[in-house]
């Protein structure tokens, strides 16, 4: 679990990045961080991993405080960043080198991950691609198996098919006992993988619903015209609007996770609104 | 793949593996660095044996003036994970102590080091003695007790100290920047010194720097070579200098944790 209270942080002294930020995560669920560029996700995520010290408030990640440090705390997480660099070795010394400072780490499972992504083990580092390190490096988190897995971007760099093969493997890691944080900008990405959509907006948690209630309240439909007073959001595509109602009956509509996105960050949001 | 109980907040096997890390990601540098340093001793000794190999009997020089110099070169590239943004990162992530990382390179650069590089060097030394013995050449074996390779211990001592805090502080070319502060830290300690030993003579004459040498020869009139002002000093430098920079280094990694 990921508890942060009164977080207060700012690169610089007289302009705070987070004020007073309150975020609970659970465990046992995929959250999308979402946001647009600078609205804060990658300095949450570096507060969290203990990158970055809050000026004020607290963080607890899995019973422990980040600022501390202890080897405890670092073996809890794995975070992909949204660049890395690797060392110029191989795979199977990367493995050899890294893989014993985890726990939990499975070979196995990491073979398993490896081969989904269609990578071979027996490669060096520096001769990968960006996408491929990034492969690489998903597996290799995954197969930590600490209860906390951070990703800032993860499907940057990564081809089509690759993203297909991320949401299914991400999908299939997820347990009771683990939490993973996909922070992206690129929302169609982590579409029917997340459990719960947590928007930061300069600095603030505009948003932080589970998907299930955000089913329960809302209706995503394709509609000719807005004229409908239960709209409170659309887009407008060709000849057709994609719109957000309030829900009015049972059926369950597919979550257009960009729309929700735009509809959550637009000033003075309805959507926002009608979940407080 | 045997992995470690992380509970503990310091162990000794977290820092054979980091240890062990450090090896695989720098053994094309130090394979590289050895090389040429083992290349270039054979370029002296063969161009010393077409004139009757004179220096082929200077083993413990070659073995000091060796250790020094790619010990100051492995130490000043240690820290090679604070280069960049990114490395920076994954290193303060890997799951182990401040203390147990200083502690890891600390031992890299100096005991690791010691015991490898004379390893090797026996190796070569070996291969020297059996060549020279060959070719009537005054070959010897070094002697790793001799006073002069003790003293050159003491003094890589205090260089590893300094190099490897200019590893933990310099983000770009670290080798040169500390080489460099080195060289301006000595210019400073050598006008001190001579403000030191006026203030002692009570004038300035006589005192070239290219004759400088402070001893009792110089002064008769004073003892001083075991005057406090000069002793003092002396001590702090040979007994104190790598304590200070190894702490140096330790808060210098404590500092890209903020």
């Amino acid at each position: 679990m990921i508890s942060i209270s009164n977080l207060n942080f700012g690169y610089r002294k007289n302009r705070k990045l987070f004020s007073d930020l309150n975020l609970e995560l659970k465990t046992g669920r995929i959250y999308g961080l979402l946001g647009k560029n600078g609205s804060g996700k990658t300095t949450l995520m570096k507060q969290t991993a203990g990158l970055l010290y809050p000026h004020d408030g607290e963080i607890i990640l899995n019973g422990e405080n980040p600022k501390k440090r202890s080897p405890n705390f670092l073996s809890s997480y794995f975070m992909v960043p949204e660049e890395f660099e690797t060392p110029s070795v191989t795979l199977k010394s990367f493995l050899k080198i890294t893989a014993p400072f985890y726990p939990f780490f499975n070979e196995d499972d990491f073979h398993k991950y490896l081969a989904e992504f269609q990578l071979d083990v027996d490669i060096k580092l520096s001769s990968l691609s960006f996408g491929q390190k990034k492969k690489v490096m998903l597996s290799f988190g995954l197969a930590t198996h600490t209860p906390v897995l951070l990703s800032d971007e993860p499907t940057n760099g990564l081809d089509i098919p690759s993203k297909s093969i991320f949401r299914k493997i991400m999908a299939s890691a997820i347990n009771d006992d683990r939490l993973f944080v996909i922070s992206t900008h690129q929302v169609r990405d982590i579409e029917g993988i997340i459990d719960a959509v947590v928007v930061l907006e300069n600095g603030k948690i505009i948003f932080n619903q589970e998907l299930e209630t955000v089913s329960d309240k809302l209706s995503f439909k394709t509609l000719k015209s807005i004229e409908n007073e239960d709209i409170l959001y659309a887009e407008k595509h060709l000849n057709t609007y994609e719109a957000i109602l309030k829900k009015q009956d049972e059926e369950d509509t597919h979550i257009n996770m960009e729309l929700l996105f735009n509809s959550i960050i637009t000033k003075d949001s309805k959507v926002v609104n009608e979940f407080n | 793949m045997e992995q470690i109980n992380n509970i503990a907040q310091f162990s000794f096997k977290r820092i054979l593996l980091l240890m062990q890390k450090t090896a695989y990601e720098n053994a094309k540098f130090t394979i590289i660095g050895m090389s040429t340093i083992f290349g270039f001793f054979s370029v002296i000794l063969f161009f010393s044996a077409l004139k009757g190999g004179d220096v082929w009997g200077s083993m413990n020089s070659f073995y000091v003036a060796g250790f020094i110099i790619s010990g100051i070169f492995i130490s000043g590239m240690a820290f090679t994970n604070f280069r960049s943004k990114e490395k920076t990162m994954n290193y303060l992530m890997l799951p182990a102590s401040t203390l147990e990382k200083f502690i890891s390179e600390l031992l890299t650069t100096t005991i690791v080091f010691a015991i490898g590089y004379t390893i090797l060097f026996f190796a070569f030394n070996l291969l020297t003695y059996l060549l020279g013995s060959m070719y009537g050449l005054p070959a010897e074996m070094m002697n790793i007790t001799d006073v002069n390779v003790l003293k050159g211990f003491m003094y890589y001592v205090i260089f590893q100290s300094i190099f490897l805090a200019g590893s933990a502080t310099f983000k770009k070319v670290p080798l040169f920047f500390t080489s460099f502060t080195v060289f301006v830290a000595g210019i400073a300690i050598l006008i001190f010194t001579v403000i030191i030993t006026t203030f002692l003579k009570g004038e300035f004459e006589n005192l070239a720097f290219g004759s400088f040498n402070i001893n009792s020869n110089t002064f008769p009139e004073i003892d001083v070579e075991n005057h406090p002002l000069v002793l003092i000093p002396k001590y702090m430098f040979y007994y104190l200098t790598a304590p200070l920079f190894w702490l140096v280094t330790y808060f210098k990694i404590k500092e890209k944790e903020a």
